[in-house]
C-alpha cells in the first residue's frame, strides 16, 4: 500500500525511546523527515543516532511547557520548511489511587498529556491550514476507555485526551487537519517494564507473573509491540486515511469491552 | 507499508458493486486471492470479469448469503479454488431507513436477516478454516446507523447494533486461535446506496439534487462524502500484518460524523 508518505515532515514528542521511536523509525522508512524531542540531550541525540532515517533532526522540548512547545514547532518549521504529521506521544501512565497520588503528580500528568498536545495544537494549526492541511495524532493509553481503580490519575486524564481529540478534529476538519487516536494497551515498552516494577513492589507480583498474567488477561494472549502501533500511526498518518477523522484504532489485543 | 498480503486468499461478499467490489479490488492490488459473491448473478460476473483483468485469481459465486446452503457452496468453491481462506469481509447487506412505526415486521426480518444472520452464516463457514490455518482476518462493515440510531433509521439502527455485538463477541472467542475480528464503519460513502437516499430527499423534499447532497456532505466535519476506495484501504490496513494486536475494535470511517468520544 503506497501511503504517499515520502517527503512528509513528522514531528513525534516523546520520541526518544519505546512506542514514540518506533513510530519515529516507522515514519521514517515511509519516507518522512523526521523531528523528535525530548527532555534530556543525552537520550536525544541515541535516538537520534538509533534512527535509521536520512533526514531527522532532534529538539530539547518539555512538553509540559507551552513556550517549549511553541519553540518545538517554530524549530521543526524553520528546519524543514514544512510540518505535516504531529504525534503527540509523550507521557507516561500513573497508576496509583487517589489518596496515594499528590495533587503536583496530578497536575503534571494532565500538563504533559492535555495542556502539551492543546499547546502543540495550537502552535502547529497556521502552519498546516497555510499548507492546506495536514494530520495529528494523539496515543492515548486504554486506561481512558478502560478505568482501573489503582491507576485513577491515567484514567482520568486520557479520557480527557479522548475529549480533546473529538472536540479539535471537529473544529479542524473543515482546514483538512485530521485529528485521530491510537489506544495502545499490553504493549512492551520502557513504560510497561516501569509498571510491572511498580506492581512487583506493590501487588508482590514477580515480573514473570506479572508479564504472563498481563498476557493472559488479554483475548488475544499475548503482548503487543511498538512497532503494532507505529503502523497504525503510519496509517493514520497517510493519504490512504483521508477521510478518517475524529476517531480512534484501539491496538490492545482486544482488551477494551465496549462493542462501540 | 508492505501489507504482507500477499499470497493471501479473500473472501468478500457484496462486491458486484459499491464498497464490497472496492475492497476487492484493493485486495486483489495487494496481491490477494478473492473470492466474490452478490445475489444478482448477471452483475457479478460482470464484476469478476472486469477485476480479473491483468490476470488477478478472481472467482464470483452467485449467492444469497441469508441462505445457509448457498454460503456454504460459496466458501467451499473459495477453498476448492485458492486451498485456503485467511480473510473475510462480510458487506452484504443494505441500509434501510424507516421509523418504528413505518417498519412492517417483514422489514426488520429482512435486514435481520441480511446482515445479522448472513454475517453470522459466513462467519461460521470460514471459522473451521481458519482455525485450522491458526490465523484468519474478519472485517464486518456495519453501518454507523449502529452508533446513531436516528429515528428515521430504526431497522439498521437495530440490526447494525446487533452485528456491532456480534463483532465483539466472536473477537473474544476466537482470539486464542490467532483469528482477529474488527469492523469498520462508514457514513457518507459515494455509492450507489447514496445516491438512492439523495434520489429519495429530492422526491420527498422536493428539492434539486445540489440542495440534497449538500445534506449530506454537510452532515460531517469533513464536509464531503468518501470514496468507496477509502473504505477499502482502511479494510486492507485492518486485515493485514500490520494490525496484527487489534481485534475486537470498531473504526469509523465518517469524516468525523459520529458524536462519541470514545468510539
Amino acid at each position: 500500500m503506497n501511503l504517499g508518505l515520502t517527503g512528509k515532515v513528522a514531528l513525534i514528542t516523546g520520541g526518544t525511546s519505546g512506542i514514540g521511536l518506533a513510530i519515529a523509525q516507522r515514519l521514517a522508512e515511509e519516507g518522512c523527515r523526521i523531528a523528535i524531542c525530548g527532555r534530556e540531550r543525552g537520550k536525544l541525540d541515541n535516538a537520534v543516532a538509533t534512527l535509521k532515517s536520512a533526514d531527522t533532526r532532534g529538539f530539547i522540548a518539555d512538553v509540559c511547557k507551552p513556550a517549549d512547545v511553541a519553540a518545538l514547532i517554530e524549530d521543526t518549521v524553520t528546519a524543514f520548511g514544512r510540518i505535516d504529521v504531529v504525534v503527540s506521544n509523550a507521557g507516561t501512565h500513573i497508576a496509583g489511587r487517589i489518596d496515594g497520588v499528590a495533587t503536583e503528580t496530578l497536575l503534571r500528568h494532565f500538563q504533559t498529556k492535555v495542556v502539551g498536545p492543546w499547546e502543540l495544537a495550537r502552535n502547529v494549526a497556521p502552519h498546516m491550514r497555510r499548507q492546506g492541511g495536514g494530520r495529528f495524532i494523539v496515543i492515548i493509553g486504554q486506561t481512558g476507555k478502560v478505568p482501573q481503580a489503582n491507576a485513577i490519575p491515567s484514567t482520568v486524564v486520557n479520557a480527557a485526551q479522548h475529549a480533546f481529540v473529538k472536540s479539535l478534529s471537529d473544529e479542524f476538519a473543515k482546514d483538512k487537519i485530521l485529528v485521530n487516536a491510537v489506544c495502545p494497551s499490553r504493549i512492551k515498552s520502557p513504560l510497561t517494564d516501569g509498571l510491572k516494577l511498580y506492581n512487583e513492589m506493590y501487588l508482590g507480583r514477580s515480573l514473570e507473573q506479572q508479564e504472563s498474567q498481563w498476557g493472559a488477561e488479554v483475548p488475544l494472549g499475548r503482548w503487543g509491540t511498538p512497532d503494532d502501533i507505529a503502523n497504525a500511526v503510519a496509517f493514520l498518518a497517510s493519504e490512504r486515511a483521508a477521510f478518517i477523522a475524529g476517531t480512534n484504532i484501539d491496538v490492545d489485543g482486544g482488551h477494551q469491552r465496549s462493542i462501540f | 507499508m508492505d501489507l504482507g498480503l500477499r499470497g493471501k486468499v479473500a473472501v468478500v461478499t457484496g462486491a458486484s458493486r459499491g464498497i464490497g467490489r472496492a475492497i476487492a479490488n484493493a485486495l486483489l492490488n495487494e496481491g490477494c486471492a478473492v473470492a466474490i459473491c452478490g445475489r444478482n448473478a448477471e452483475r457479478l460476473n460482470a464484476a469478476v470479469a472486469d477485476l480479473s483483468d491483468n490476470g488477478a485469481r478472481v472467482i464470483g459465486v452467485p449467492t444469497d448469503v441469508t441462505s445457509e446452503a448457498a454460503v456454504g457452496k460459496f466458501v467451499g468453491a473459495a477453498v476448492e479454488a485458492f486451498g485456503r481462506i485467511d480473510i473475510l469481509v462480510n458487506n452484504a447487506g443494505t441500509h434501510i431507513r424507516g421509523t418504528v412505526e413505518t417498519t412492517t415486521p417483514a422489514i426488520l426480518e429482512a435486514q435481520l436477516r441480511d446482515k445479522v444472520f448472513g454475517f453470522f452464516a459466513m462467519i461460521q463457514a470460514v471459522l473451521p478454516v481458519m482455525e485450522r490455518q491458526r490465523d484468519g482476518r474478519i472485517v464486518n462493515i456495519v453501518g454507523q446507523a449502529a452508533r446513531h440510531p436516528h429515528p428515521d433509521r430504526f431497522p439498521s439502527g437495530v440490526t447494525n447494533a446487533a452485528v456491532m455485538a456480534m463483532t465483539k463477541s466472536v473477537a473474544d472467542a476466537v482470539a486464542r486461535d490467532n483469528i482477529r475480528v474488527n469492523a469498520v464503519c462508514p457514513q457518507y460513502i459515494e455509492s450507489e446506496l447514496l445516491a438512492s437516499l439523495i434520489a429519495r430527499e429530492m422526491r420527498e423534499r422536493n428539492v434539486d439534487r445540489a440542495t440534497a447532497s449538500a445534506g449530506f456532505t454537510r452532515a460531517n466535519p469533513l464536509g464531503r462524502t468518501g470514496t468507496p476506495e477509502e473504505v477499502a484501504d482502511l479494510v486492507s490496513f485492518l486485515v493485514s500484518d500490520r494490525s496484527n494486536f487489534t481485534t475486537g475494535s470498531s473504526v469509523s470511517i465518517d469524516g468525523g460524523y459520529h458524536r462519541y468520544v470514545f468510539g
